[in-house]
């Protein structure tokens, strides 16, 4: 497999970490996924992979399939640290698969709230990237498998919130500078008057942690998919631009007072024993915060990408290979982190 | 209860048969009974967990579908109790979970649905710049790189 997307460096990347653009699509003339039998969902699972297969030979690239409902809770988990797919997926897996174009930059789920979501990821800001490579798989599956459609209302999918372009283009923003002077909330209600949302990391119904958020277009009818993103593009622009001004203004207010929150952190990822989820993702948080602001010393942006993708629940016990429990999980933890820091450094 | 035909889904409809004088109770799913041309209107349901307990239910006072507060026209007796009949959705299964089940819902439930979209995205029609089945072109569509920012 090839480097993870993740591990890449992006455009506005000192603000953005990562975008990602899905589509919503149903086979035309079948019930939507929770109207199935487990039977009927395995036939929609033949039939998309059989497809996906094809396109992987027409595209040159290597299918990798991931039957969800097979997989044990760890690694599934682990899929979600790595946000390949959504924590909501982690309940119900019968009939769910994971097709994946080469690598975890852009793939399929099968038979979730629809019975395609076509994914693309990349690093930092690159709705153009993402777009362009979801808009090739998705023509090249809808030419092998017809999709419901129709010209008033667009793509028909199971939540009539994604009715039309079917289209859901998101981004991941790390904003500490909006976050603790207060101007995320004014933000986000600004951004839902205009049709988009801010949430939490983890999306839908999540709260923000690390100073990670997402934001997400919620209009998918009447508005076309170049609009969509052409909007989203801009936001992010603009809502980087505001962060790097409330960083500036924290800095100044207090430079010594940053630095030493920032310089603690970093002894404390390089020397605790144990480091619960949330120590971790505090820490990644101010490190990141440290390597934006340009402070000597600080990590790469590919070492925090990893360490947000390799420190979480599901990842540390696939990598220990059996289950833990907290304390162990812990200890782990901070293993890995001062692991990961160190080989940086030599 | 399991439904007794499919096996899988939660049956909801209690039919009562009366066959050579012999009574007998089936209970199916709402897709198992639709399948059947059970008429939901008939004086055949019964029991707790039946679709007309549920619709009343939405029916109360203050009760929403997908938040929306419904209006005195949205209880227009002609809407009560629909049933999509591709997939056999029933209006309250759709006011319950806030999902379609199949593409035939959009046309059975499309009263219901024309204030949800206006709410949700502000339009009630799709417009798309990408030709049926020429999806190829968004690539003329995006252009360059950097299109977006311009």
């Amino acid at each position: 497999m090839s480097k993870s997307w993740y591990l890449e460096n992006g455009p506005n990347e000192d603000v953005v970490i990562s975008t990602r653009v899905r589509l919503a699509r149903n086979i035309d003339n079948t019930p939507f996924p929770w109207r199935l039998t487990a039977q009927e969902k395995d036939h929609v699972r033949d039939r998309v992979e059989a497809a996906f297969r094809e396109v992987c030979v027409e595209q040159d690239k290597k299918p990798l399939v991931v039957d969800l409902s097979k997989m044990d809770d760890i690694a599934v988990t682990a899929l979600a640290d790595r946000r390949v797919i959504s924590r909501n997926m982690l309940k119900k897996r019968e009939g769910e698969a994971l097709l994946l174009f080469g690598d975890e930059s852009a793939g399929v789920l099968v038979n979730e709230e629809d019975h395609l979501r076509l994914f693309a990821v990349g690093a930092g800001l690159c709705f153009e990237k993402a777009a362009y490579c979801i808009s090739k798989n998705a023509a090249a599956l809808e030419k092998r498998i017809p999709m419901a459609k129709n010209e008033k209302l667009g793509y028909l999918t199971s939540c009539p919130t994604n009715t039309g372009t079917g289209m859901r283009a998101s981004c991941m923003l790390h904003i500490p500078g909006l976050i603790s002077t207060g101007i995320v909330g004014d933000l986000s209600r600004k951004l839902a008057r205009a049709g988009f949302a801010l949430r939490g990391a983890d999306g839908e119904g999540s709260e923000p942690y690390a100073d990670m958020v997402q934001i997400s277009n919620q209009v998918t009818l009447g508005v076309t998919e170049k609009r969509t993103l052409q909007d989203m593009s801009r936001l992010a622009v603009s809502v980087a631009s505001e962060e790097r001004k409330a960083r500036q203004q924290l800095y100044d207010r207090d430079r010594v007072g940053l630095e030493d929150k920032i310089g603690r952190a970093k002894g404390n990822m390089l020397f605790a024993r144990r480091i619960s989820s949330e120590e971790a993702m505090k820490g990644l948080s101010l490190l990141r915060l440290g390597r934006e602001l340009e402070l000597p010393g600080m990590p790469e942006y590919s070492t925090i990408q990893l360490l947000l993708a390799s420190v979480g629940a599901g990842a540390i016990q696939q990598q220990a290979g059996r289950p833990l429990d907290g304390w162990e999980r812990d200890e782990a933890r901070a293993d890995i982190i001062r692991e990961y820091l160190n080989q940086e450094k030599t | 209860m399991i439904c007794q035909r499919c096996h899988e889904r939660e049956a909801r409809v209690h039919v009562k048969c009366v066959v050579n004088g012999k009574r007998d109770d089936l209970y199916l799913c709402d897709y198992c009974a639709a399948q059947r041309n059970i008429d939901f209107t008939s004086s055949q349901m019964s029991g707790s967990h039946s679709m007309w307990n549920d619709l009343l239910d939405t029916m109360l006072p203050g009760s929403t579908l997908f938040g929306l507060p419904f209006k005195d026209e949205d209880h227009a007796p002609r809407l009560r109790g629909m049933v999509c009949p591709s997939c056999g959705e029933t209006e309250a299964e759709l006011r319950k979970t806030g999902l379609l089940g199949c593409r035939h819902c959009y046309d059975t439930f499309a009263q219901l649905l024309k204030p949800v979209f206006q709410k949700a995205h502000g339009h009630t029609c799709h417009v798309s710049e990408l030709h049926e089945n020429d999806y190829h072109s968004i690539e003329d569509i995006l252009g360059d790189e950097n299109s977006f920012t311009e």
